[in-house]
């Protein structure tokens, strides 16, 4: 496909006492213009330092490799300079914590027209007059108020709304949003989702939605990336991948959501934890440990991927292997 | 934000550029004048107005000959504040040292210590001795203007002695029973006892009738006139070109005395060219020598280790003379004065020539086992603990007291030293005698009653507590005597009792030391502090 | 307004309670303050007459209430000491310390911040350690003897500056500049290390936070990201600590006026309690109380306008 960012055995691996741990093996990723996509896991699977590599924001002492192009160019080489061209202009990250995001001494619609004339040849007025636009498309009231308005004056959902506004003023490609509304009420929750949506119709502005919230996910996604402990594991169409997982992982996370057809039975998890990071092997599949059809092929060799039904899957079993041991499973435990 | 930091930024760079461009002129300026002559200096840096009666402070400026050629001036320190102004006030001997350039009283003393004639040209004494006739001199004028006459004198004594119905300012002069002035220039004096020190008690200021302002501006007839006092800072005094003796004419025209407490302070001035001659310690005259001349002389200070007469074990007087025995004074002289003192045997100092009895060297020369025989008799025989009071502002009477400590420990007397705030001191020690000994300086007097008139029962401030009849008896007689011969030995007499009573220890007359810059001369050491400016002058 | 009326009142009764405790305490010091100022042999009757001069000889409690009505009538009472009006002695002498605290905190503050923000930005380890040894130093050597230190070099040595001595600003700007610029060194030298290891620190937290991320994931360069957002955060903190330097300053650096014989509020201290001088060091001690709650109160006020998180209603 033709896609606006695309990710390539890309990994990226902790310096820490002069030892190195990996914490991203290998992962694929495509998106596609004016796509949504999420990647999904639990805390710890690296997804967020995916996300911050793919905008130049990782960590000091981390090292990364593989390949992470935009269009035609290669993002993993840029030097500071160049990528003052990419961040806020092509690629924009919004970010989890929507209260502390803002300078607290400057004033919001400043902050954001810094934005504009960072990369527009445009005068200050003509500026203002972009940050206005935008502050009205992201939903809130009373723009020319809180143009002059510090961050400490505005509610949480209003921050995030200004983040977005932001994030999305200079049009980009690329929109990289990481947990946008983890620290959110829900019901504001359910709003920022709607304007994501809103502003990705609106602006064909590309998205990769970071979470771990499936119930939104499903909402607003067109594909979704699964990973876990540092892999991708499954990857396809958001109905295929959560509503017939394939995956012996993704099978335990659809499976673990509450759900009105479940109700009257017990909540179903996933045996065992994540292996915290010291502590992962460099080869075969991070999910050996807790899985129900390992064997010891699973232990030593990475698996690759193929093909199922419009899926790609990572696992050493086909899908009818899969399924069997899955039903052996049940059957053990009833 | 960034407008905020960039005008901040401006500010700031624009302040140091003003601070540099102040360092810089001024070097300019005092850098290129130095082919001047020597020994004339600006008045301050960079005003070219000689008279500066102003309010504002003036810092000494840095080297020689700036715009101001051709004024002498003088630049010296003084180690306190000027008690007050107006010199009945005034008690303190720094103050005074200054002041009598500004003041004179009937008579004035030389560098022996001898009277000689001041305000007054002659005078006759009655054969009875009760009567002073002072003969005045016909051409002094005050510097406000206004001509002396015996009305001023009349006016200075009512005063001082109360017989104005006032107060008496001075116990000095309670025995005046009349004054009268049969002419401008002649006073007569009545005093209703005999007192051989009268004479000298005149050397105090004479002031001009009905001016009322002395604590402010003071008015003398002295070789010097008062400009300015700025407190905390200096002492401004200028030439008197109308003094009445062209022989004692000044040969500066103006004299600068700078407050400064701190030692090093004054070293650093000196050096940096900011003080032309200055009082300074044994230590740093041997730094300074090289480039200043150093000049030295006993200053009629008896340096003393007093023992409480009234307390235990010191009220026996074996004890006390054993103590003499012990305590070498000369390692005293040599650790605490670099050798820079002169040592003494009682308390007088060889500086006053005609009253000192030299014949006391051999009293107590060092003996330890002479010093243990006398503790035994005296039932110490295994020694005691003793305390010495020491004020902690005098870092040599501190580091003399340590040096005794040690001493004392050859005879098993455990000495322990207690330093107390100066303050505390004049309270407990001087006024209350409530202490076991005490080292401190007693300053120099002119006349012997004030030195050795301290140890009699009947003057307030005998904090020795030494009581001893005979003494007072023969103080009193020397008070009396007015033919000087018989009173000098009257004088030395007691100065044998006090030795042979050990009523203390009297270790030594350190020595002042002023350093001086090279071209200025005439400084001269009296008995008692005076900066005498009249006799200074710049080699050209 | 009543805030500050809260204020204002908690500023009379400390200084209340200040001024009687600094009386009783001289009540109980021994040293009489005739005695002192007129030297060991002086004439009993001169002692009589200043003692009454300086009322010594009135009680305790009509001494204290005619010095508190004076107060109220802007009068501070007469130094025995220097027989001047002791408002007069203290503002001569604030003149002085207060030309002292401004070049003193412009001092610190050229050097500290700058050299603050630099270190912050390229902690890296060579200049660290080197810089860590240069403030250790800076820290541990007292003002005092850094100042003798400088005198020797800049006064003894190069004759470039004065060691002693004040001159006004009124007189001679350049000349005064001159003549404060080796104390204010000496002290600033010290307080600068203070101060750049509180913007060090400042800074470096400042950069971890989550708007700087922000700014960076715009597009921002390294050096605008430190200049529009962090530093500016950064030296929010750091004002508490200046208002505290220029508080400790304007208390008057005892040694170091001694050092270079400047008349400033310290040598006024020090004389003061030397010679038992009551109604100076009263004077003094309200001036001292109400440079703390003023320099306090500056501090708030700076914080109220630079950052509109604190707005004062």
């Amino acid at each position: 496909m033709n896609s606006v960012c695309k990710v390539k055995n890309f990994s990226l691996s902790f310096v820490q006492d002069k030892k190195e741990y990996a914490a991203v093996r290998d992962v694929n990723m495509e998106i596609a213009p004016g796509e949504i996509v999420a990647l999904i896991g639990e805390s710890g699977c690296g997804k967020s330092v995916t996300a911050l590599s793919m905008i130049g924001l990782q960590p000091e002492n981390a090292r990364v490799s593989g390949s992470i192009r935009f269009g035609d160019e290669e993002l993993l080489t840029l030097n500071d300079r160049e990528w003052s061209f990419y961040r806020g202009d092509r690629i924009s990250m919004i970010f989890q914590e929507p209260m502390t995001a803002l300078n607290p001494l400057i004033k919001v619609g400043k902050q954001i027209q810094e934005n504009v004339l960072l990369h527009q040849k445009v005068t200050g007025e003509a500026a203002v007059k972009q940050v206005l636009e935008v502050l009205k498309q992201v939903g809130l009231p009373d723009v020319e108020r809180i143009y002059q308005s510090y961050p400490h004056q505005l509610s949480g959902g209003q921050r995030q709304r200004i983040m977005i506004a932001m994030a999305f003023v200079n049009n980009p490609d690329l929109l990289i949003a990481d947990e946008p509304t983890t620290a959110l009420d829900v019901t504001i929750q359910a709003q920022i989702m709607d304007l994501m949506k809103k502003m990705n119709r609106e602006r064909q502005t590309a998205v990769l939605l970071i979470s771990h919230d499936l119930g939104v996910i499903r909402d607003l996604c067109s594909r979704v990336y699964i990973m876990y402990a540092g892999r991708v594991v499954e990857s396809g169409p958001v109905e295929y991948v959560l509503k017939e997982p394939v995956h012996p992982y993704t099978r335990g996370l659809a499976a673990a959501i509450p759900s009105a057809g479940r109700r009257g039975r017990e909540l179903e998890s996933i045996p065992g934890t994540v292996e915290p990071l010291q502590r992962r092997s460099k080869k075969g599949c991070p999910f050996a440990g807790r899985c129900f059809g390992a064997q010891s092929l699973c232990h030593e060799e990475t698996p690759h991927s193929y093909s199922y039904r419009g899926r790609d899957v990572y696992c050493h079993l086909s899908p009818a292997e899969i399924e069997k041991r899955s039903a052996e499973r049940k059957a053990d435990h009833e | 934000m960034k407008k905020n930091l960039k005008n901040m930024l401006c500010i700031f760079m624009a302040v140091s550029m003003l601070i540099l461009a102040g360092c810089g002129n001024s070097a300019a300026g005092t850098g290129a004048s130095g082919s001047s002559a020597s020994g004339t200096s600006a008045v301050s840096a960079g005003s070219p107005e000689s008279q500066k009666t102003g309010e504002e402070s003036t810092a000494p400026a840095q080297t020689a000959g700036t715009e101001n050629q051709g004024e002498k001036v003088v630049r010296i320190n003084v180690g306190s504040e000027p008690d007050s102004l107006d010199p009945w006030m005034s008690a303190a001997t720094d103050t005074e040292a200054i002041f009598m350039n500004v003041f004179e009283g009937l008579v004035r003393f030389d560098e022996a210590g001898s009277i000689i004639p001041g305000l007054a040209e002659s005078w006759d004494i009655s054969n009875d001795s009760l009567t002073y006739t002072f003969h005045l001199r016909k051409n002094v004028t005050f510097h406000n203007g206004s001509p002396m006459t015996s009305e001023d004198v009349i006016y200075t004594y009512e005063n001082l002695s109360g017989l104005n119905g006032e107060k008496a300012i001075s116990s000095k002069f309670s025995s005046i029973t009349n004054l009268e002035a049969p002419d401008d220039y002649t006073v007569v004096m009545t005093l209703s006892d005999v007192n051989a020190a009268f004479l000298q008690f005149n050397k105090i200021a004479v002031l001009p009738k009905g001016y009322e302002e002395q604590a402010v501006a003071p008015v003398g007839t002295g070789p010097f006139r008062f400009v300015e006092y700025v407190p905390g800072q200096k002492v401004v005094l200028e030439k008197n070109t109308e003094y009445y003796d062209e022989s004692r004419m000044p040969m500066i025209d103006k004299a600068e005395i700078y407050i400064m407490t701190d030692e090093s302070a004054v070293v650093t001035a000196l050096q940096s060219g900011q003080l032309d001659i200055a009082g300074v310690s044994a230590e740093n005259a041997e730094i300074l020598s090289g480039e200043f001349d150093i000049y030295n002389s006993p200053q009629n200070m008896v340096q003393i280790f007093a023992l409480n007469n009234s307390v235990k074990p010191f009220d026996n007087v074996k004890v006390r003379q054993a103590i003499s025995y012990v305590i070498d004074k000369q390692q005293v002289i040599d650790g605490v004065f670099g050798g820079y003192a002169t040592e003494l045997y009682s308390n007088f100092s060889p500086v006053m020539g005609t009253y000192y009895n030299d014949q006391l060297a051999d009293t107590y020369t060092v003996d330890i086992e002479k010093a243990k025989e006398l503790l035994t008799e005296a039932g110490y025989g295994d020694g005691f603990s003793m305390t010495i009071t020491v004020p902690a502002n005098y870092q040599k009477h501190i580091d003399t007291a340590q040096i005794i400590v040690e001493q004392l420990k050859q005879v098993n007397i455990t000495a322990e030293i207690q330093l107390i705030e100066w303050a505390a001191w004049l309270e407990d020690v001087y006024t209350n005698a409530q202490y076991q000994t005490t080292i401190v300086g007693l300053t120099g007097k002119l006349d012997p009653n004030d030195v050795l008139g301290r140890y009699t029962t009947t003057y307030a401030k005998n904090f020795f507590k030494y009581a001893n009849p005979a003494y007072d008896g023969l103080i009193e007689k020397a008070i009396k005597e007015t033919d000087e011969t018989v009173r000098a030995e009257y004088y030395k007499e007691c100065q044998k009792i006090l030795t042979e009573d050990a009523a203390a220890v009297w270790i030594c007359d350190p020595n002042l030391t002023v350093a001086s810059r090279k071209d200025l001369k005439g400084y001269t050491f009296y008995p008692v502090g005076f900066m005498d400016f009249s006799k200074m002058y710049y080699e050209d | 307004m009543m805030y500050y009326c809260r204020k204002a009142g908690g500023l009379l009764v400390t200084l209340a309670l200040v001024s009687l405790i600094t009386f009783g305490v001289f009540q109980i010091l021994p040293g009489n303050p005739a005695y002192i100022i007129l030297g060991v042999d002086a004439d009993p009757m001169q002692i009589e007459a200043l003692e009454q001069s300086m009322g010594l000889d009135k009680p305790l409690y009509q001494r204290y209430f005619s010095w508190i009505r004076g107060l109220f009538a802007g009068d501070l009472g007469t130094s025995f000491r220097y027989q001047q009006p002791v408002s007069q002695l203290i503002t001569s002498g604030l003149t002085v310390t207060g030309s002292l605290a401004v070049m003193t905190m412009l001092m610190t503050v050229l050097i500290g911040i700058p050299a603050g923000i630099w270190l912050a930005g390229h902690g890296g380890r060579k200049y660290s350690v080197g810089f860590s040894m240069l403030s250790q130093i800076s820290l541990s050597v007292p003002a005092f003897c850094m100042g003798i230190f400088l005198i020797n070099l800049f006064s003894v040595r190069l004759k470039w500056l004065p060691s002693i001595g004040y001159i006004s600003w009124a007189e001679d700007p350049a000349g005064c500049m001159r003549s404060l610029l080796l104390p204010s060194l000496s002290i600033a030298l010290g307080s600068s290390a203070v101060l750049i290891r509180y913007v060090k620190v400042s800074v470096t937290n400042q950069q971890k936070q989550d708007y700087v991320r922000t700014a960076y994931s715009k597009g921002l360069r390294k050096s605008k990201v430190m200049y529009r957002h962090v530093v500016r955060n950064s030296l929010i903190p750091v004002i508490t600590i200046l208002g505290m330097l220029t508080a400790d300053i304007l208390g008057g650096s005892i040694i170091t006026e001694n050092v270079f014989s400047l008349p400033g509020i310290g040598r006024l201290i020090s004389v003061s309690i030397s010679s038992r001088d009551l109604p100076l060091l009263q004077g003094l001690v309200l001036y001292l109380a109400v440079i703390v709650v003023l320099c306090n109160f500056a501090v708030d006020l700076v914080y109220s306008v630079v950052d509109p998180r604190i707005r004062l209603k």
